[in-house]
């Protein structure tokens, strides 16, 4: 999942280069018909052991694995883009309000519905993540916190979804249990890695676009139209392009705000997942591969050593032959 | 504390070295002999520097190879006392955020003092925590969350004064069994922290827990002493310091009778605050996952390793 890790596959060729030396030193003492099949296996075993390290370090992992877990301790996390460009033009108000109202909804109609304990969490970003809501069990405290989070509530410019997924994941209990919705406009910086962290973990990520799809004047805290540099009026609008793009990158779900269906089948993830508590499920979660991965290798270095001294073995019987 | 999510492999690591370290003894160390090879080259006695060199090398080898291991087994840290969380148990901190606690009859001060008996009751109770701060005005600080690392960040944030110049203990109480209303969780505790100077209030509580008819266990931990007191009081929203004597109208034996006729657990500067709720099926248990921190050891011992077979192989060019 971090494939830019196989760079390091570029040491196999100095393993190689440096392994076909030794060898070479071997068959200069005339030993290689005697130990030949030992020194083939260390350093096939090895190179083997070296390949494989790399692989897991770029913590490969299988897409769809049916797993059974036992549904407990369900957290809804809710992750709230509250940076300026959240105040462009939304259905009625701005984005920003747009979002709480998705929200708001979502969690009162899931409440209606299935009335069973589970963790609700709030966090806002801005130019930094903050915990608005820690995980608790009633809903009336994000609700509560929807009502008074505006920009001017966290400091600082900028859109730190990085450091919000950071904190969302700390908020989960149980990652194969979990849904985190992320409400936001896609005009945030890059945060790949910390999706695919997420998704690793078994985290049910939805993204959930805002923001009017013409572009829009946004306001600073104060309310004033932010410009750039010239002079001219910063103008933003829902970026679908980036938002598919992490989507893709983090093996989420994508929904627009306006769309009825993903809602609707959002809410039924959230409901399912509810329902589901006590119960063992099997669904399709992501299976991390490094540990077998570093098994497997371990191995394969530990025959490299085992050939290594039978190779020592049997040079010394050569040498105590000679003497 | 160190746990590993995949202890089953521990067995077939454990398995390896086993055979390792036989086949070490019965083939490694029963010959000693100098470097025949070196870069091509025989000699028969190396200078200190390269057996120091082989020696680190294997050294790190091994090392290397063993992290691999361990590794394999997912080692996570759990930061300082981890627990299970007792989802069905509350606490409730109602902390006396006035300026009067900033005075230091208490060493060092009542504030400080009140923060820790909270910190340290948070970190050994394994049930849901909950925070309200109270000045003039009574503040939710903290919803009832099984997250220690976030209750202790905005126990943390709170300052005497930061809730307004005044003591409104029935206000903050009034907030607390709303808060206890309108949860679900099965058994709650509220856990007041004052130096009660605000008489009036106290002689009011019997009234409002009849009113609420809650079955929660209330304690009142006060803090302070009488007399005059040297106090430092730092306003939390102007920054300015006040410094002086301050005439405490702290007494314990009028706070003990006022609280008398409720069923109030009375405690006067206490060290450790002993509240005892239920322990709870385990079913009702969660592990508080803020504390987990994922031990990445691949990399680490993959440098190791390479370092070690560099210093054995690319330097030295392998000890046969």
């Amino acid at each position: 999942m971090y494939p830019n890790n196989l760079y390091m596959l570029i040491i196999v060729i100095p393993y190689i280069l440096i392994m076909n030396r030794y060898k070479k030193n071997i068959n200069a003492v005339r030993l290689f018909s005697i130990t030949g099949a030992y020194l083939q296996s260390m350093i096939i075993c090895g190179l083997l052991g070296l390949v494989l390290l790399v692989i897991g370090m770029t913590e490969p992992i299988v897409p769809a694995y049916k797993k059974t877990t036992v549904i407990r301790n369900t957290s809804i996390v809710f992750v709230l883009d509250v940076s300026n460009s959240m105040t462009m033009k939304g259905s009625k108000t701005t984005a920003l309000d747009d979002a709480k109202e998705y929200i708001t909804r979502l969690l009162l109609l899931q409440e209606s519905k299935q009335n069973t304990d589970c963790f609700y969490s709030l966090i806002a970003f801005k130019g930094k993540a903050v915990v608005l809501v820690p995980a608790v069990q009633e809903t009336g405290y994000i609700i509560d916190a929807l009502t008074w989070v505006q920009p001017a509530s966290i400091s600082g410019a900028g859109s730190a979804l990085a450091d919000a997924l950071a904190l969302a994941k700390s908020a989960v209990h149980e990652p194969e249990s979990a849904v985190l919705i992320i409400c936001t406009d896609g005009n945030s910086s890059s945060a790949d890695r910390e999706l695919i962290e997420l998704y690793t973990l078994g985290i049910e990520t939805y993204i959930v676009g805002f923001g009017s799809e013409s572009p829009s004047v946004i306001t600073n805290s104060d309310g004033n139209i932010i410009r750039d540099n010239t002079g001219k009026p910063i103008q933003l609008r829902r970026n679908r392009q980036q938002l598919l793009l992490w989507v893709k990158k983090g093996h989420a779900h994508y929904c627009d705000f306006e769309d009825s269906d993903s809602f609707d089948k959002l809410l039924k993830e959230i409901l399912s997942l509810k329902k589901a508590q006590g119960l063992a499920v099997t669904r399709e979660k992501p299976l991390q591969l490094k540990q077998f991965i570093a098994l497997i290798s371990y191995c394969l270095l530990a025959i490299s050593y085992s050939s290594y001294l039978l190779l020592h073995k049997h040079y010394m019987e050569f040498l105590c032959g000679k003497d | 504390m160190i746990v590993f999510n995949n202890p089953e492999f521990g067995v077939i690591v454990l398995l390896v070295v086993a055979v390792q370290i036989t086949m070490f003894l019965k083939y490694g160390k029963r010959y000693r002999i100098s470097f025949e090879i070196y870069n091509g080259k025989k000699f028969k006695n190396p200078p200190i520097y390269i057996n120091a060199i082989y020696c680190i090398g294997c050294v790190l080898m091994v090392l290397g190879w063993l992290l691999i291991g361990i590794s394999a087994l997912d080692p996570v840290k759990f930061v300082s006392n981890a627990k299970k969380i007792n989802t069905n148990n509350m606490i409730l901190y109602i902390l006396d955020a006035s300026p009067s606690m900033s005075a230091s009859d208490i060493s060092p001060t009542r504030f400080t003092k009140a923060v820790t008996l909270i910190e340290q009751s948070a970190k050994s109770s394994n049930a849901l925590h909950a925070l309200i701060a109270f000045g003039k005005d009574a503040l939710l600080v903290c919803p009832p969350t099984p997250q220690t690392d976030i209750f202790l960040e905005r126990l943390h944030a709170i300052q005497p004064g930061i809730c307004g110049d005044g003591t409104n203990i029935l206000a903050a109480l009034k907030s607390a069994l709303v808060q206890i209303t309108t949860t679900n969780i099965h058994e709650s505790a509220i856990v007041l922290l004052s130096d009660g100077e605000d008489y009036e209030s106290i002689s009011q509580f019997s009234a409002l827990f009849d009113t609420f008819a809650i079955q929660s266990a209330v304690y009142f931990a006060a803090i302070g002493k009488g007399g005059d007191i040297p106090v430092l009081y730092t306003d939390p929203f102007t920054k300015e310091e006040t410094t002086g004597l301050y005439r405490s109208q702290f007494n314990e034996e009028k706070l003990k009778s006022a609280l008398e006729s409720t069923s109030i657990t009375f405690f006067v500067n206490p060290e450790f605050l002993d509240i005892s709720l239920s322990q709870g099926s385990e079913t009702h248990k969660i592990i508080d996952a803020s504390m987990e921190i994922k031990i990445n050891l691949l990399p680490f011992a993959v440098g190791m390793l390479l370092v070690g077979w560099f210093m054995v192989f690319g330097i030295i060019g392998g000890k046969i």
